[in-house]
């Protein structure tokens, strides 16, 4: 098995070196990586720098963590960051964007504005802040983007979104050949590695994973909720413990794969942007959006369509979203008789001992 | 035939023996409490050897040994480890077999396990925060300058009491300094706690839905105050164990009995 | 004990909906409310809580349909189309003075409510589940200012049971014409669908007219502001703070131009007199950010005997510019669009800006209500503006409705150092 040490050997980026391509920031799945591909730029999505220095100073303490370590990357060294586009996801994401308007005086920055209902004048709306943020990366570009750019993003993002959903298929349903660790850092590279470099590598990364055959680890089928989760240390632990993970839902997976754009030949630009609106408007939907009713049947058609026997609801702390949908997911999954465990966790002080026991307890009860 | 159950807490560890074939014939044998210390594998080791002189036995007649606790994974001797959730469940259990609801409140934390026949359906643990946990009595204690062991003797003898707002142990130990200063009765100020921790896991069952019967597990269960407390606070009468603190051990040691 | 305090106690005794109908039934009666204001010293208090009574009865009495909404909703579009609003977050605030939120703030813990959440939102969550407030007939809520009551108030509609009735105003990031033209469109939808379930036309002239009391509340609350940029006598127990209600929930009522106008007169002959005494030494002048305990505290008593004054809060800013009886939905969404909280952080700052350099503001004072993210997020940027103006600034950390959140110790010992910094 010609199996390379770990996820990140698949995925160097090729022929170009990492000083060439100009980079584009971006913290959340409503930015269009298309139109900042279609610029000429490489979207990157920026994971936060885990170790908080200076955050503390210009945020308040119980502030959520993916944004204080955000501010630590913007405000550390930013090889070839071009710009970085943000979005009114949340109060906090807001609050990012301020600061770092004030406090980062060189780099370009814009705010595209997310509608938080997704009913058609919403979706038009969105478009014209699309037009915006295309307008913003033309400035950058130095020229105009047109259709034919646009039409190429959407494709390439449109196959590397198939990849993940076929990997993710085989992932949740036999465990397929790649661990849980290994399963969530290539749902991070997916976002960071560049887009040329991550095709590339993904091919060959799925012919080893289909050649190594399913896991059949036993263990309750469990179905993961959370936010922003990038912590290796919590995928390590779930790795340590006896279950299996059937089906997720999570801002870094599921929300930024699901749901293809679609555009073919022939549209106009506006068109286009339509297309892009629609698709990020209704792809499985983060908790901030408005209809939290058919979000919750989203889930519930999850853990009805795989079985799921319990639900791990983890959230960086401080996510009033994520703490005020918590209540309405326990209600919901209690109606269908399937447990939750809420897990809650922060950088700087990831406690193993209180996150396992918790989760063990729980895979016992299931 | 002997199974063996060890609780490694971050302040004590309980090992506790049982004698018999199955769960219907198990007697104890003998449970040794020893204090955790620096080293938990070594006091894993230590306890365990205390056991087995009390009960007369070699470690070759122990039949499976299960570990629980915080420090259940540095016992590399134990054929398997299971969460305190589930060992305090079937710990109580053992002594009340229809248990709903489980209030386990130790040195440390404090937890609530709900159950349906002996299983545990759903739980909330509380291992972040002094308040509501025996710490939260021995810092008091301290401040008070009044011995933990006379608390319960206090809380049932003395009317009335004073509230204590403060929810966090560090600013309600200020608080009951600034009582102090002025005047206000010391009795008063104990029954104030009791209730400033009854309130904390009344807020944890209120999570969870109160189910009776209720038993409660722990060191903090030999405090009849703190009992008596709750009793009132739930308004339902409590089933404690002979002896609460073992729970957690003695639930590993039943768990071990059914690995066979 | 008296009026006031034998009311406290008795709804304490008696925490049920149907207890607070009555009582405000029996409150509300006109020749009762209005003994009742007479134990006020003050006309804006009498009026003030004359009118919040009032409101709040009309709420409990269900004989108009009743909309739940979150506080900074244009209410003038809720009593143009029949309804008579009610302020979840607004009433956290009253259990906290009532003495009530220790059980509000228990059952919400109870319904897994996370503590880390801001009280005013939680202390109602948990009057829903106590079912002490009145039925609603449709939800409303907004992203302004904050994440918060959007899912609270989804809540609320799934408790109700009147999920389809749950509606969210979804207010743009920037104020130009799209955002209007999107949120006026909505806000059209919106009055539509309430008209619809009420089986109540929409009334343009009583539209027309209810922008238009707007419109004069509006003139006195800016003349009242005005007023307070040069007043240091003020009636006793003034507290801007306590208007909210009036000043988002009664707009385009009779009964907020009613009060405003009150208070205006009110403050009017008390400058004329302050001006007539003269005064040896000026209060130092504070301007108040975000909101206040509502519980008994004694912030402002300290306030008041070092020599401060508040003589402006945030809060009570008029943010919007007239509305025009002909364009109701726009002029609504540019009320909403106009809000300082919408957007950049930096409206918020140019809004604080103005009300420095209008008032001669000495100092100001961030009160860091707990959980609250959109407004603690921006304590740097404020603290670092009032920098560049050379203004102190205390940031004041508590919790609005939680007063075991909140060391009164820590919060006398900052404001004291405050105090003495200003003077």
């Amino acid at each position: 098995m010609n199996r390379k040490n770990s996820v990140d050997d698949y995925f160097q980026p090729g022929g170009k070196e990492a000083g060439d391509q100009k980079r584009i920031g971006w913290f959340c799945t409503y930015v269009p990586e298309e139109i900042m591909l279609a610029g000429g730029f490489e979207p990157v999505r920026l994971m936060g720098e885990k170790r908080l220095r200076t955050s503390e100073s210009y945020f308040p303490i119980n502030f959520c963590p993916y944004l204080k370590s955000g501010w630590e990357s913007l405000m550390g060294p930013r090889e070839n960051l071009a710009a970085a586009v943000f979005t009114n996801s949340c109060d906090g994401m807001r609050r990012l964007y301020d600061m770092a308007e004030y406090y980062l005086q060189d780099t370009p920055l814009f705010m595209l504005d997310v509608p938080r209902n997704t009913y058609p004048d919403s979706v038009d709306f969105y478009s014209l802040q699309l037009k915006k943020m295309l307008g913003f990366i033309e400035g950058l570009k130095g020229s105009s983007i047109d259709e034919e750019d646009l039409l190429h993003a959407a494709e390439i993002c449109d196959r590397k979104r198939s990849r993940l959903q076929e990997l993710s298929g085989s992932f949740f349903r036999e465990g397929g050949g790649i661990d849980i660790p290994d399963y969530y850092r290539l749902m991070e590279l997916s976002a960071t590695a560049g887009t040329e470099a991550f095709l590339e590598g993904i091919d060959d990364l799925m012919d080893n994973v289909a050649a190594a055959g399913n896991d059949n680890s036993g263990g309750p089928r469990v179905m993961i909720v959370g936010n922003f989760i990038t912590e290796e240390k919590l995928w390590h632990m779930f790795s340590e413990l006896d279950m299996k993970i059937a089906a997720d839902d999570l801002c870094i997976s599921s929300r930024y794969y699901e749901n293809t754009v679609g555009a073919g030949r022939g549209c106009s630009r506006k068109e286009i942007l339509d297309l892009l609106a629609k698709r990020y408007l209704h792809k499985p939907a983060c908790m901030r959006m408005a209809h939290t009713g058919a979000k919750l049947e989203e889930i519930k058609a999850k853990v009805r369509d795989r079985g799921i026997q319990g639900v791990i609801f983890i959230s960086l702390k401080f996510c009033d979203t994520m703490l005020y949908s918590f209540p309405l997911v326990r209600k919901e999954m209690a109606e269908m008789k399937v447990p939750v465990l809420y897990l809650e966790i922060e950088y700087n002080n990831f406690s193993e001992g209180q996150l396992k026991t918790r989760t063990q307890a729980f895979l016992e009860m299931l | 035939m002997y199974a063996c159950g060890i609780d490694i807490g971050s302040v004590s560890t309980e090992v506790v023996l049982l004698e018999g074939s199955g769960k219907d014939d198990a007697r104890l044998s003998s449970y040794i409490i020893a204090p955790t210390g620096a080293n938990s594998k070594a006091a894993a080791e230590k306890a365990l050897e205390k056991a087995c002189l009390e009960s007369g036995i070699g470690r070759g007649a122990i039949g499976a040994v299960v570990a629980t606790g915080y420090g259940r994974i540095n016992v590399p001797f134990a054929d398997k480890n299971i969460t305190e959730i589930s060992c305090h469940a079937r710990g109580a259990v053992s002594a009340f077999a229809d248990t709903r609801t489980v209030i386990d409140i130790g040195g440390q934390d404090s937890k609530v396990i709900k159950l349906e026949d002996g299983n545990p359906i759903d739980f909330l643990m509380n291992d972040k925060c002094a308040a509501g946990t025996g710490r939260f009595l021995e810092v008091m204690a301290r401040a008070l300058e009044i011995d933990l062991e006379n608390f319960a003797d206090i809380f049932l003898s003395t009317e009335g009491h004073v509230d204590i707002s403060s929810t966090c142990t560090v600013f309600a130990e200020s608080e009951i300094v600034s009582l102090i200063g002025r005047g206000v009765d010391k009795n008063k100020i104990i029954r104030g706690l009791i209730y400033s921790i009854v309130s904390k896991i009344n807020s944890m069952v209120g999570r969870v839905g109160l189910e009776e019967p209720v038993c409660m597990t722990g060191g903090v269960a030999k405090n009849l105050g703190v009992v008596r407390a709750l009793e009132e606070k739930l308004e339902v009468s409590i089933n404690i164990p002979e002896e609460p603190q073992i729970a957690g051990a003695l639930g590993a040691a039943y768990l071990a009995l059914d690995l066979g | 004990m008296g009026v006031r305090e034998k009311i406290k106690t008795n709804i304490r005794r008696n925490l049920n909906r149907d207890y607070l109908r009555r009582l405000l039934g029996i409150l509300a009666r006109k020749p009762v409310l209005y003994a009742y204001g007479t134990t006020f010293s003050s006309c804006s208090d009498k009026y003030l809580n004359i009118f919040t009574i009032e409101n709040i009865r009309d709420s409990y009495d269900a004989r108009k349909p009743v909309v739940f909404g979150s506080l900074f909703l244009p209410y003038e579009l809720f009593h143009a189309l029949g309804t008579v609003p009610f302020l979840p977050e607004v009433m956290a605030g009253f259990t906290a003075g009532l003495g009530l939120a220790d059980q509000t703030l228990k059952k919400a813990s109870s319904s897994w409510y996370s503590q880390d959440l801001c009280t005013f939102h939680r202390s109602a969550s948990g009057a829903v589940e106590m079912d002490l407030f009145p039925d609603p007939a449709f939800i409303v809520c907004t992203n302004l200012a904050c994440d918060a009551a959007q899912k609270s108030f989804y809540h609320y509609a799934l408790t109700y049971g009147i999920e389809k009735k749950y509606h969210l105003l979804d207010v743009p990031y920037d104020n130009d014409r799209d955002s209007v033209k999107y949120l006026a469109g909505q806000l059209e939808r919106l009055a539509g669908s309430i008209s619809r379930d009420t089986g109540q036309e929409i009334d343009r002239e009583r539209f027309a007219r209810t922008i238009e009391l707007s419109n004069q509340f509006r003139e006195y609350a800016l003349k009242i502001n005005d007023i307070r940029r040069r007043l240091t006598l003020y009636p006793q127990n003034f507290n801007g703070l306590n208007l909210i209600l009036p000043f988002h929930g009664l707009a385009g009522t009779e009964n907020a131009v009613r009060l405003y106008r009150s208070i205006y007169r009110e403050l009017k002959d008390l400058l004329l007199e302050q001006e007539k005494k003269g005064q040896a030494k000026k209060p130092r002048k504070i301007l108040w950010m975000h909101l206040k305990p509502y519980y008994r505290t004694e912030i402002f008593d300290l306030i008041k005997d070092g020599g401060c004054i508040v003589a402006a809060e945030e809060i009570n800013n008029v943010y919007w510019p007239r509305l025009d009886p002909e364009k109701p939905f726009e002029s609504l969404a540019l009320k909403m669009l106009s809000h300082p909280l919408t957007g950049k952080a930096s409206n918020r700052i140019k809004a604080l800006g103005e009300m420095i350099d209008s008032h001669g503001i000495d100092g100001g004072i961030l009160f860091t209500h707990w959980g609250c993210r959109q407004s603690n997020g921006s304590t740097r940027l404020i603290k670092d503006f009032f920098r560049s103006k050379k203004i102190p600034v205390l940031v004041l950390d508590g919790d609005c409705v939680d007063r075991t959140n909140s060391s009164e110790g820590q919060i006398k010992t900052r404001l004291q150092g405050f105090i003495e910094i200003l003077r």
